[in-house]
């Protein structure tokens, strides 16, 4: 599966356009991250939790997108959005959305 | 408490008041010199690495086009990757910022911070598309994210919180073998 942010497929041409796939998730770190994110609200710095959390949601989303779009047969997603959302303190949800595709065989 | 209590009262119990006003005021003052030195070695460290890290990737070219010519080689190599951060700001930045709120005007301590978290970001998504041996970022978006929640940021407790999240991502490609200054960006 091919996923880009950009509105095609670079090199190749867009065959069909299966419609909008999305995939989300809300994700929580423990209370002792949370604690310690209170600490380095004193001192600064990178919340090394915070962002990692991040980037597992990122994953997560992504992988069910991917999910859905090979449900649907296609061999690409593009134009990938991703946007957040906080519902409570220490969660967020993650969501990533795009178009997917079917790609024609060789260069456009 | 106050001074004018310190001044009423005299002898022993006058200066087990001023201790006690001194522990008082004492603890936010504390929070604002530990905020401002540990604060300012961190954001030293951290823009001193971020120089050489910068430096470290200055081969990829990012661009915010959205490609609709993207001079590339095999499709099967174009692929979206990320960055993201979340930056947390000292209590000293807090308070000035929360100082400035009173009479207006720009927050730079905050404005600083942004940067900080944004260069950071872009940082990230350049050296994993230099790890896997990709030569440009295309499509580059930059958002902040909010996972803190602003009702958190509001209630007094957190009044002197403030963290930022940067997520941003992009299409990661390889140039084509051939006609690379066809479509290239200048």
């Amino acid at each position: 599966m091919i996923v880009v942010n950009t509105e095609v497929v670079p090199g190749r041409s867009i065959g069909r356009v299966l419609g909008l796939v999305q995939g989300n998730t809300v994700r929580a770190k423990h209370l002792g991250r949370d604690i310690a994110a209170g600490f380095k609200n004193l001192v600064g710095g990178e919340l090394r939790g915070y962002s990692d959390l991040l980037t597992e949601s990122r994953r997560q989303a992504v992988e069910r997108m991917i999910a859905q779009a090979n449900e649907l047969g296609a061999d690409a997603i593009v134009n990938v959005r991703f946007s957040t959302s906080a519902l409570t303190q220490g969660a967020a949800e993650m969501y990533a959305y795009g178009t997917a595709v079917t790609l024609d065989e060789g260069q456009p | 408490m106050s001074v004018l209590a310190y001044v009423e009262v005299s002898g022993f119990e006058g200066w087990g008041r001023l201790v006690e006003m001194c522990f008082s005021c004492g603890t936010p003052i504390f929070l604002i010199l530990l905020g401002l030195i540990v604060g300012s070695i961190i954001e030293q460290r951290h823009l001193a690495r971020l120089e050489l890290r910068e430096a470290a990737v200055s081969n990829i070219p990012i661009n915010s086009l959205p490609g609709r010519r993207v001079p590339i080689g095999p499709a099967s190599d174009a692929r979206i990757i990320t960055g993201e951060v979340v930056l947390a700001a000292d209590y000293f930045k807090s308070f000035i910022a929360s100082l400035i709120k009173l009479v207006g005007g720009e927050m730079k301590t905050y404005r600083l911070l942004m940067e900080r978290a944004r260069r950071e970001a872009i940082v990230r998504l350049r050296e994993q598309a230099q790890r896997e041996g990709f030569d440009e970022v295309w499509n580059i978006r930059i958002e902040a994210a909010d996972i803190l929640g602003s009702a958190a940021s509001s209630s007094k407790k957190n009044k002197l919180r403030a963290m930022v999240t940067i997520v941003a991502a992009g299409t990661a490609v390889r140039r084509a073998p051939r006609d690379v200054s066809r479509d290239a960006p200048s």
